[in-house]
């Protein structure tokens, strides 16, 4: 009997120690290899975009989470590895949603971090110490992209992504539903109010048709309609970080709060007219934009980037577009002429555990991504997204982008980037409490006081 | 004899007509694997216009499908092997030799089958991805020979427990050394429950998604399961490839399962284990 | 001649228990401790750096309203999962035992439902809830299925349960069918047809002789429906408004979305010492059931 109890002893010890030593272990070779490379890195990289080198074949992986578009990636890995036989190119796909980021985590606590991430602009900035900082890069995107573009990718002021993508949101429109009610010609810059729009949806509501399509997930009613409520505070990033911070601190009321109060009413709206009132939570991507798509609805609250759905779709009308969200009925508030525009998500390079050589492939593979016909006509007409640079000749046939850059054009957008410094999981409770609001769970101070306490229990982050 | 025969119809048709219901998803699953996506989503109950076997072909490629299928083939046969031999030896020894040392150890290796994945995950990655031992098949088969080993010692202990010891006896009287008698006497005895585990390690193996996406990091290495996930996108799910792909991944274990059920009753009305 | 019986014992002990030992202990017992030193840390993937923090991460555990409200929806639902999956099992075991050529397809049938891998299946079901049924039940007029059933908390939960129970019939029915191979065939037929004493059949000797079948059963699906993730994930996503967070996916939520590693970790620490103690309780009480009968 004794003996085995020493024996027993002994054997958990022994485990013990060695799960010390290997953990001690571990911290050391994380912890090391950041300071070790950026000194050799910062050398070779000056080399390496100067001329690149095509003798010694480089390894890179590419982490994605613009998940739909995973098979147009794979593709054109291969072409670059064609033209560049010495660069291979791995995809590592992800899983869906929140366990998205649980695949990033472990790939970086294991030590095998993708050399590239396609990422939210919000999660870089989460993880700025593992990310190459590419301010050496910074003037040649500038001179690539649109006015701005660069500017609004920059995460506290340091440009850790380049951007890619450009996407805006706001009430889609059905051209042809919303012209078959009114009975004549739409005219989208008629709606500058939510009276405007009343009216609309109820000329909509007596033709037959329903006016609006709410998309129930969470993820649409917390990150991108809520969303608003801290990009409509005033015109400035910097501003609505302060919005943000004063909600944690508890100095902010939102029942006094002008801009969540305007928002929510044209919610309030919103609601009343809704499709999917019978069910609104069942929230199925697919069914949704297709119904849109169809007519099946006039209105529809989500962005651009749904034609990955609709532009495939047999039997689709073909005329879309899009109108802002008035938060009030004054035609002159900040949001009620401009539309919801931001680059989500950004290229970002590693920095903790990529080779030199690893790092100047994913530059140059980027570079030759976003300028290359190959690569914009992919980005354009195959995932059917729109660029914010100079000179992209390939041309989508996105019509809701196309409405989206026409207010971009001119001035009429709403910067969001406030979002990009809000913790990870914002959307997903927040947007909890928007569920129980859509199905009068909670009403509007309860919606309020749920959002107030979200925010305090995050003071201090 | 009557009655029994009409009690013994009625129970088959019961049972047939609850089955029916039963794999109402399952039958879906394979009605809509011959549509379009978006026919799907409009109607998913409408029988296909026309049986459309461009999503298997689709599924075939997207998935690579040989690639991957060689891929779970190898890490499915090796696992199992090594969780069957190893854990049927240690439930051996778990029975016959009833130390102090093996009850705290059969405890342990039952409390670690609570354990959530999620705490390991972190420390697992950790831990092997710091001595370089991540992206190689042969570390996923070790971590599954330590994921499976728990479930495996726990269902030979409960069994070999019913194994009369006499039949050793003997043998052990004759002179036999213990792994003589425990791979001629016991092993055969075990058939049934070889059956039975080679079916639920298999289909835990096959159908696994979480670990081999920690372990196996470059596209050459994917198993069956994490190409599927080709067809997932953030939103929403390209339906028809997808149920296309999984029909394929399931075929070969549907096989494995009809294959070995014979087995399985054989092993039971041969009465092993009464 | 004591000594040379320890070394033969220590030789049997590292022969038949050596590999899988050092398998189980290098998988599963050291991640498993240093998950455990994890807890006491404010480890985060971020900085790679920590610092020791006591059981800071422990009392913010069990500050944690919302964990807690979701521990006790978890054990609701592992009630009924494995009330239903396992008086299922048994049932439509018994009535296979035979082994006829008509019984080979039922038993596949049955199973089949474990060829397929949890997201997958919980994507099924979401469909099957939020499309198929609502389509019928607006055709037919059908009350109960007009709605989603996932976007109500409470149907969302039987939701979850069904289709958790669906994929562990089959599984627990097999180590059913393999645990009564020790009742007699004739008992088993009497159980399986006869309409009278019927259940006194079964209660008092299909039922005493499969005590160990019905150990391992309840513990398997115990310890899998106090696990479930994959399900919990594709088919509610926590939804509605996070009232279907099972623990473990309320876990993951917190450790990786929402950034509190530690907390996760410690959270994950707790649940595995209730399912243990759930788990091993339970196999004890039933196994003093076996001995008594």
């Amino acid at each position: 009997m004794k003996k085995w109890k020493g024996i027993a002893l002994a054997v958990c010890l022994t485990l013990i120690l060695g799960t010390l030593a290997a953990c001690s272990k571990g911290n050391s070779s994380s912890q090391e290899s950041p300071s070790a490379e950026p000194s050799q890195q910062a050398q070779q990289t000056g080399q390496a975009s100067q001329a690149p080198q095509s003798d010694k074949p480089v390894k890179i992986s590419f982490f994605n989470t613009s998940a739909e578009v995973n098979q147009v990636f794979e593709d054109l890995f291969k072409t670059y590895h064609e033209l560049n036989p010495n660069v291979t190119i791995e995809l590592i796909p992800t899983p869906i949603g929140g366990a998205q980021l649980e695949k990033f985590q472990s790939l970086l606590a294991s030590g095998n971090p993708a050399t590239i991430a396609n990422l939210d602009a919000g999660t870089i900035l989460q993880y700025k110490d593992k990310f190459l900082d590419l301010e050496s890069d910074k003037a040649k995107y500038e001179q690539l992209t649109k006015p701005g573009a660069v500017d609004a990718a920059l995460l506290d002021g340091k440009f850790l992504g380049i951007p890619w993508t450009a996407q805006g949101y706001g009430l889609l429109y059905n051209k042809r539903v919303v012209e078959e009610a009114i009975g004549g010609a739409f005219d989208p810059a008629s709606v500058k109010t939510r009276d405007d729009l009343e009216a609309l949806f109820k000329k909509i509501e007596a033709a037959g048709k329903a006016p609006v399509m709410i998309h129930g997930a969470d993820w649409s009613l917390g990150a991108h309609y809520l969303g608003l409520a801290y990009s409509l505070q005033t015109n400035s990033v910097e501003e609505n970080r302060k919005f943000v911070e004063d909600l944690k601190n508890g100095k902010v009321s939102l029942l006094d709060n002008a801009p969540f109060m305007g928002l929510m009413d044209t919610f309030d709206l919103l609601k009343k007219y809704n499709a999917r009132k019978n069910d609104p939570l069942v929230a199925d991507y697919n069914k949704d934009s297709a119904d849109f798509a169809k007519g099946n609805a006039a209105f529809y609250f989500m962005g651009d980037w749904t034609w990955a759905v609709v532009g495939t779709l047999e039997g689709r009308d073909q005329d879309f577009g899009v109108i802002p969200v008035p938060i009030s009925n004054n035609p002159d508030d900040f949001g009620n002429s401009q539309i919801a525009y931001s680059e989500p998500k950004l290229f970002a390079i590693d920095n903790s555990g990529s080779s030199p050589e690893q790092q100047a492939a994913a530059k140059a593979f980027l570079e030759w991504l976003v300028t290359s016909e190959q690569g914009q006509d992919a980005i354009v007409s195959k995932m059917g997204l729109s660029m914010p640079y100079k000179e992209v000749k390939a041309k989508g046939s996105n019509v809701i982008s196309d409405s989206v850059a026409q207010f971009v054009d001119q001035g009429k957008s709403i910067n969001i980037a406030v979002i990009n410094y809000l913790p990870q999981d914002y959307w997903a409770k927040t947007g909890a409490s928007m569920q129980k609001y859509l199905v009068d769970k909670i009403d509007r101070k309860g919606l309020a006081e749920e959002v107030e306490n979200y925010w305090k229990s995050n003071a201090g982050k | 004899m009557n009655s029994r025969t009409l009690a013994s119809i009625l129970k088959y048709s019961f049972m047939y007509l609850f089955l029916i219901v039963f794999l109402t998803p399952f039958l879906l699953i394979i009605m809509n694997s011959f549509k379009k996506t978006q026919q799907f989503v409009d109607n998913p109950l409408s029988w296909p216009e026309r049986f459309r076997f461009g999503n298997y072909a689709d599924a075939y490629e997207n998935m690579d499908f040989l690639h991957g299928f060689m891929n779970s083939l190898i890490i499915t046969v090796s696992a199992v092997f090594l969780i069957l031999i190893f854990s049927s030896m240690t439930g051996y020894l778990f029975v016959r030799f009833k130390w102090k040392l093996n009850a705290v150890l059969f405890f342990l290796m039952l409390a670690s089958m609570a354990l959530p994945f999620q705490v390991l995950m972190i420390p697992l990655v950790m831990l092997y991805g710091n001595a370089d031992l991540l992206n190689m098949k042969s570390s996923l088969v070790f971590m599954y020979l330590g994921f499976g080993v728990p479930f495996g010692v726990f269902t030979f202990h409960g069994f070999i427990k019913g194994v009369p010891y006499e039949l050793e006896e003997s043998a052990f009287l004759e002179g036999s050394s213990r792994p003589r008698i425990f791979f001629q006497i016991v092993l055969p005895l075990l058939k049934p429950v070889f059956v039975t585990l080679i079916v639920l390690d298999v289909l835990w193996i096959w159908n696994d998604y979480l670990l081999p996406s920690l372990v196996l990091l470059s596209p050459d290495q994917k198993t069956l399961p994490l190409s599927t996930y080709n067809f997932f996108s953030s939103y929403s799910v390209d339906y028809s490839p997808l149920m296309a792909g999984l029909i394929m991944t399931v075929i070969p274990v549907l096989v494995l399962y009809l294959f070995l059920q014979k087995q399985i009753i054989k092993g039971i009305t041969d009465g092993a284990l009464k | 001649m004591k000594k040379s019986g320890f070394y033969r014992n220590a030789g049997t002990f590292l022969l038949f228990g050596g590999p899988s030992l050092l398998a189980f202990a290098a998988v599963v017992v050291v991640p498993f401790l240093v998950g455990l030193y994890l807890t006491f840390t404010n480890w985060d993937v971020r900085t790679a750096d920590h610092s020791v923090v006591g059981f800071a991460n422990y009392l913010h555990v069990f500050k944690d309203h919302v964990f807690l409200e979701q521990l006790w929806f978890t054990l609701k639902y592992v009630f009924f999962t494995v009330l239903i999956a396992n008086a299922a099992a048994f049932f439509v075991a018994l009535g296979l035992t035979r082994g006829g050529k008509g019984e080979k397809w039922l038993r596949t049938g049955f199973f089949t439902p474990n060829l397929i891998g949890g997201i997958v299946l919980g994507y099924l079901w979401q469909t099957l809830f939020s499309q198929v049924l609502p389509y019928l039940g607006n055709k037919y007029g059908w009350p109960l299925f007009e709605k989603s059933w996932l976007t109500d908390t409470n149907t969302a939960f039987w939701a979850l349960i069904i289709a958790t129970a669906w994929q562990l019939v089959g599984y627990l029915m097999m180590i059913y069918i393999a645990g009564f191979s020790g009742v007699p065939q004739d008992v088993l037929e009497a159980s399986a047809i006869d309409g009278a004493g019927r259940f006194a059949v079964i209660r008092r000797i299909v039922l005493p002789l499969s005590v160990p079948a019905i150990v391992i059963c309840v513990f398997i699906s115990l310890s899998r429906s106090f696990l479930t993730y994959d399900i919990n994930l594709a088919l509610t996503k926590g939804g509605p408004f996070n009232s279907t967070e099972l623990a473990t996916y309320h876990i993951v939520q917190k450790a990786f979305l929402s950034d509190q590693y530690g907390i996760g970790q410690a959270e994950a620490v707790v649940l595995f010492a209730v399912v243990a103690i759930i788990a091993l309780t339970q196999s004890y009480l039933l196994k003093k059931l076996e001995v008594e009968s």
